[in-house]
């Protein structure tokens, strides 16, 4: 009597086993996935190829900037989020070409294509010890503000390589509990540097 | 007794075969490491500059079938700027090659122009740099207009580099087919103004 209910016992113990094994056995694009390099808003992210600084972050519900001689303004439905990094290589001239902003909830923005033909938004090329700033636009939900990581690699799709994380957190907030979020943000001021 | 020999006999067989098993795993192993890694590992090692031939100054070299001299590296520091950041020096280095085998297109893939510091950093060209006309061409250009054997080609890049760290700089050369092994011209570039 006792011995068939430990063997019941004994496979129902490997089924268990065997189960949690296969839920956590972590797949194949997380084992070979980006490494992250933590960084955040006043603190750098050191990634094997570049140093990253995020220097302010900016909300704005509309972007000024100058095509052809005139000007463009690009309204959105959302929010439009301005970052302001300091960025240089380390060992070789890069390329700086891909950023996310992920918000709280997972949802990852990828770059605007919106304002094209601007100064100093991405390719970032990256000089090593000619540390410069650099700017990343996204258009995103006004929810998707707080809680924010921005994540930047040279290329779309880093595999075994480093990814800076940048927790975008303490930013100054209003009264809402958000950033203030200005009404028009001009991508040429002070001559189209950041 | 007979009807145990034949199983001693039998056991000393299966030992002998499990641990020649055993040292076989030994050889077999590192084996299929070897033939499981042989292409990245050959892909990473011809995939960057590694092994470096010095040229002495005013001195030419051979490399994918063309002598390579290094004409001038010159430098100046630039203002800081719309592109520039500050600290900033523009170096241009300028190469005389005269081509000897006829198929540049082959032996050039992947050309490389960069320059190099003591430690080991590198700068690539940079495009924010605009360079006066002259017949002087980019690498990749000047391999891809199809020179013929005895053609003598001018290559000239510019480059963006801290001021700091100018004065060390070598201009190295790089080609596809050659790598790992590169050019790197020991003469220093000259300040200009």
């Amino acid at each position: 009597m006792r011995r068939p209910f430990a063997t019941v016992a004994m496979v129902a113990m490997a089924a268990a086993v065997l189960f949690a094994m296969q839920r956590s056995t972590p797949r194949y694009q997380d084992l070979t996935g980006p490494i992250p390099a933590y960084g955040n808003i006043g603190k750098a992210a050191s990634t094997r190829l570049f140093d990253i600084e995020v220097e302010r972050v900016e909300f704005a519900r509309q972007l000024v900037g100058k095509r052809f001689g005139g000007e463009t303004r690009h309204e959105s439905a959302g929010v439009w989020a301005i970052v302001t990094a300091r960025m240089v290589a380390r060992s070789r001239s890069v390329n700086v070409t891909h950023a996310v902003w992920e918000g709280p909830t997972g949802l990852r923005y990828e770059l605007s294509d919106r304002p094209e033909f601007l100064p100093d938004l991405p390719p970032h090329t990256l000089e090593p010890g000619l540390p410069q700033r650099g700017r990343f636009v996204f258009e995103i939900r006004p929810d998707q503000i707080l809680g924010a990581t921005l994540l930047v690699s040279e290329g779309p799709f880093p595999r075994l390589d480093s990814e800076a994380h940048v927790a975008l957190n303490a930013l100054p907030t209003a009264a809402d509990g958000l950033p203030p979020i200005a009404e028009a943000f001009d991508l040429q001021q002070a001559g189209g540097r950041p | 007794m007979n009807a145990r020999d034949p199983a001693a006999a039998r056991d000393a067989t299966e030992r002998r075969w499990r641990r020649h098993s055993l040292w076989l795993l030994v050889l077999l192993l590192p084996l299929a490491m070897v033939v499981v890694m042989h292409d990245s590992a050959r892909t990473w090692w011809s995939g960057r500059a590694l092994i470096a031939r010095e040229v002495p100054t005013g001195g030419e070299a051979d490399l994918g079938g063309a002598s390579w001299r290094l004409r001038a590296l010159r430098m100046a520091p630039l203002p800081a700027g719309k592109r520039i950041p500050e600290n900033a020096m523009g170096v241009v280095a300028e190469f005389a090659v005269q081509v000897q085998d006829a198929d540049v297109r082959k032996n050039w893939a992947g050309c490389e122009i960069a320059l190099e510091d003591g430690q080991g950093r590198r700068w690539m060209p940079t495009r924010v740099l605009p360079l006066p006309r002259s017949e002087a061409r980019e690498c990749v250009l000047a391999a891809g207009s199809g020179p013929k054997a005895g053609d003598t080609v001018r290559i000239r890049h510019a480059f963006l580099v801290p001021r700091d760290a100018a004065a060390a700089l070598r201009a190295t050369v790089a080609l596809g087919p050659q790598r790992p092994r590169y050019l790197r011209f020991a003469q220093p570039p000259t300040l200009v103004q």
